[in-house]
């Protein structure tokens, strides 16, 4: 009950000093474990190495009061414990900012994953208030996890490079070798 | 007289004495270049060459397609792999040029003849030198298609050029410097290696701090590599970095300068070494 | 008068602790041969690395062709040298090595070529031109190497060992060539040998080296004389042996007192070491003969190089 009054007078103290500031109510409270829900445009898929694909996730405040900016991160897990996942390689863009939402108001994030290796692996978005010292206390809102299945696809010729790294070799063979017959001849 | 004058109306123009020796070092690099590019050595050379950046062109552009290496990060990889072999090979090369002939027994014949000792090792340089523009050749098909973009491209090249010669300049001058002194071809061999083992160990650590800064800017292989690194990688404009070409420079006037007054000495036992 | 070929004043040459070469001079005039003689490690092919300008001499001077030791490259120009232990590129061919030298020397690409057709035709060596040096023997690459010494029709021709390895009719062929490179060019040539059938065979004049130092020097046959007397070995019946020392004493030719070697019952006389006529040893006979004592044997020993280089040096010469 304490914690819960102080909480309200916490909210009622930010909001006086950030209303005038940015025109709209905005909550500078932690935000609790109800508040915010995300859920995301895929649940499972199925890709081979070097596969992209693109989703969205959504972030609703299902609160009375708008949330503090946010910040939407994609992580990623790997779930058959054998593969190396190193978030880099998976995804250019890890992070983006959310502006705050309004109270039962929803914002869209998209996302592009690329599928780098084989193996099961898991991508979930963790939403958390941009301001350290609000992120420090307020539960996270984690998104449902996308479970993709990555196949191992040999590129026989990636990036277009196979006819050169096969003819420069054969070239220089056929010059040299031409090269010592003409003079054994000749 | 009479045998003499006998002897010089026998003699047939082609037996006539020459007139005095020309530039010598021109007929020994000649010789030394047939020896290089007729013979199996060069061509093998220039071949595996090839087979290695096309596995590392391959595997790169694997990784690539992957997103697990950035385009740019190709390219300079196999700029500075073809840098470092060509030192590499090099190297060797002007290692073996006099100690080899010393081990072979026939550097005797050569001092005998009247071609100053600074022309038979300027021959013998230039020959060995003549790798390093075959493998750049050899390296441009790769790096062309691993560009996504004609400024990396030209960047590269322009880099690796630059970069590469004076880097080769420098170790090949290291070579022939060892080589005059030394009395085994396999002590030549090993301490020019060895030399070149320890500047190339640093490009492979990550430097940091001072101590690291320093290494970087005054060890040849490290400077040259950093700079190419950054005008192929963080598209650095050429005048950004020209501070890390010190070292390549003054490596490559400073060695070559001191070979050559040491090649004036070259005498038929090494030094050190029998 | 022709001008000495090659002048040399008291060169001497010292490694570490070592005196390879004491003051060694001699003057050669051209188209003579000089053997240089001595035991291993007499020093000799350091004097001819000295002349050669390989090694510059601790003191003294010398000069090839009235060219001093201070022009090197100059006086390179003007000598031939096949040294002792010469290597050759196996994977060129005799003519391209050839060609390569005389290009060395100066030669342009055409007269290299006309230059390399000849000398190898001289060494014997023209069917065999165009083969890789890998499948030259031995003794076809001392006459490869004889072939490459001659590019610059030098004028004093330094050969260092050259029939070393060789059989006996490799080495018969060597020396001709050798005979006839002094005879036809009026090439002075520095013979480095310890074969002494060699120096007897070719050479003029010979120089015999000990230990760095000079030892004897001189003709052929003055050397033989003086260091090693020639000496008659005479078997008699044993009780005439007095009568037939008195004989011997009186003959001329006889140098000194006879001795009875008295476990053989030889007598041996030493010759004139100034008959070179053969006379001593007929006027032995005769004295014997006319002094009624009958001759079971009578040989004459010495007077060879061999013994003249034992006699020398203490050590046994080839």
């Amino acid at each position: 009950m304490i914690r819960g009054g102080l909480a309200v007078v916490a909210m009622v103290a930010s909001v006086a000093l950030v209303h005038g500031a940015s025109g709209q109510a905005v909550a500078s409270a932690p935000i609790a474990a109800s508040e915010l829900t995300v859920v995301v445009s895929e649940s499972k898929v199925s890709a081979i190495t070097g596969d992209s694909f693109t989703f969205t996730s959504e972030i609703k405040n299902a609160g009375t009061e708008a949330t503090p900016a946010l910040i939407a991160n994609l992580d990623f897990v790997a779930i058959d414990g054998g593969t190396y996942v190193d978030p880099e390689d998976w995804s250019a863009e890890r992070t983006q900012a959310v502006g705050p939402i309004a109270a039962g108001a929803t914002a869209t994030q998209t996302w592009t994953v690329k599928t780098v290796l084989e193996g099961d692996v898991a991508a979930y978005v963790v939403v958390l208030p941009a301001p350290p010292a609000l992120a420090a206390e307020s539960a996270l809102a984690v998104s449902p996890a996308i479970q993709m299945h990555v196949e191992e696809h040999r590129a026989l010729n990636p990036g277009g490079v196979l006819p050169t790294v096969l003819a420069v070799p054969v070239v220089l063979l056929v010059a040299f070798g031409g090269m010592r017959v003409v003079r054994r001849f000749v | 007289m009479t045998t003499l004058a006998q002897g010089e109306v026998r003699q047939e123009s082609a037996l006539q004495p020459p007139a005095e020796a020309g530039a010598g070092w021109l007929v020994i690099a000649g010789q030394e270049l047939r020896d290089i590019w007729l013979s199996v050595r060069g061509p093998a050379i220039v071949f595996g060459t090839s087979l290695l950046l096309s596995l590392l062109t391959y595997l790169a552009a694997s990784n690539e397609e992957l997103n697990i290496i950035d385009q740019r990060d190709t390219v300079n990889l196999v700029a500075q792999i073809t840098m470092a072999l060509a030192v590499a090979v090099i190297l060797l090369f002007t290692a073996d040029c006099l100690s080899g002939e010393r081990e072979r027994e026939t550097l005797e014949s050569l001092l005998v003849t009247p071609v100053p000792r600074r022309q038979i090792a300027l021959g013998k340089y230039l020959a060995a030198f003549s790798l390093w523009p075959v493998l750049l050749i050899v390296a441009v098909p790769y790096i062309w298609v691993l560009r996504e973009g004609e400024g990396v491209f030209a960047d590269a090249m322009l880099g690796t050029l630059v970069v590469g010669t004076l880097l080769v300049t420098g170790f090949a001058s290291l070579g022939l410097l060892v080589s005059v002194f030394s009395g085994s071809n396999r002590l030549s061999l090993a301490v020019a290696f060895f030399i070149f083992v320890l500047l190339l160990a640093p490009t492979q650590l990550p430097l940091g701090g001072w101590f690291g800064d320093l290494i970087v800017q005054i060890n040849p292989m490290t400077a040259g590599s950093t700079f190419l690194h950054r005008v192929i990688v963080k598209e650095h404009g050429w005048g950004e970095d020209l501070d890390l070409l010190i070292a390549p420079v003054v490596w490559a006037i400073a060695v070559t300068a001191v070979a050559f007054i040491a090649a004036g000495r070259l005498r038929l036992q090494g030094s050190f070494g029998r | 008068m022709a001008v000495a070929s090659l002048t040399v004043e008291g060169i001497a040459k010292a490694f570490a602790e070592t005196r390879a070469v004491r003051e060694l001079s001699l003057e050669a005039a051209p188209g003579e041969v000089i053997g240089l003689l001595g035991p291993n490690g007499a020093g000799k092919t350091t004097a001819i690395r000295v002349l050669t300008t390989i090694y510059a001499p601790d003191s003294g001077s010398f000069a090839v062709d009235g060219i001093p030791y201070s022009r090197p490259n100059v006086i390179r120009q003007r000598i031939g040298v096949l040294p002792e232990s010469a290597g050759y590129p196996l994977q060129q061919s005799g003519e391209e090595f050839v060609q390569y030298f005389a290009r060395l020397f100066g030669h342009s690409r055409r007269s290299a070529r006309e230059t390399a057709e000849t000398l190898l035709a001289e060494v014997g060596l023209a069917e065999r031109a165009a083969s890789p040096i890998a499948t030259y023997s031995r003794g076809v690459r001392q006459r490869l190497g004889v072939a490459r010494a001659l590019v610059n029709a030098p004028r004093v021709l330094f050969l260092d060992e050259p029939t070393l390895g060789l059989d006996p009719a490799g080495q018969r062929q060597i020396l001709a060539l050798i005979s006839e490179v002094a005879r036809e060019r009026g090439t002075t040539v520095i013979l480095s040998t310890h074969f002494l059938d060699e120096v007897e065979e070719v050479c003029s004049r010979v120089i015999i080296l000990n230990r760095g130092e000079v030892i004897a020097e001189g003709p052929v046959a003055d050397i033989k004389r003086r260091a090693a007397p020639r000496t008659a070995r005479v078997r008699v019946p044993e009780e005439m042996h007095e009568s037939a020392v008195s004989a011997l004493k009186r003959a001329p030719g006889i140098a000194g007192t006879p001795a009875i070697n008295g476990a053989r019952g030889l007598i041996s006389a030493s010759l004139d070491g100034l008959d070179a006529s053969g006379k001593a040893g007929n006027s032995a006979i005769c004295a014997l003969l006319e002094a009624g004592i009958p001759i079971v044997s009578f040989e004459v020993e010495g007077g060879k190089l061999s013994d003249a280089f034992l006699a020398l040096t203490g050590e046994v010469g080839e």
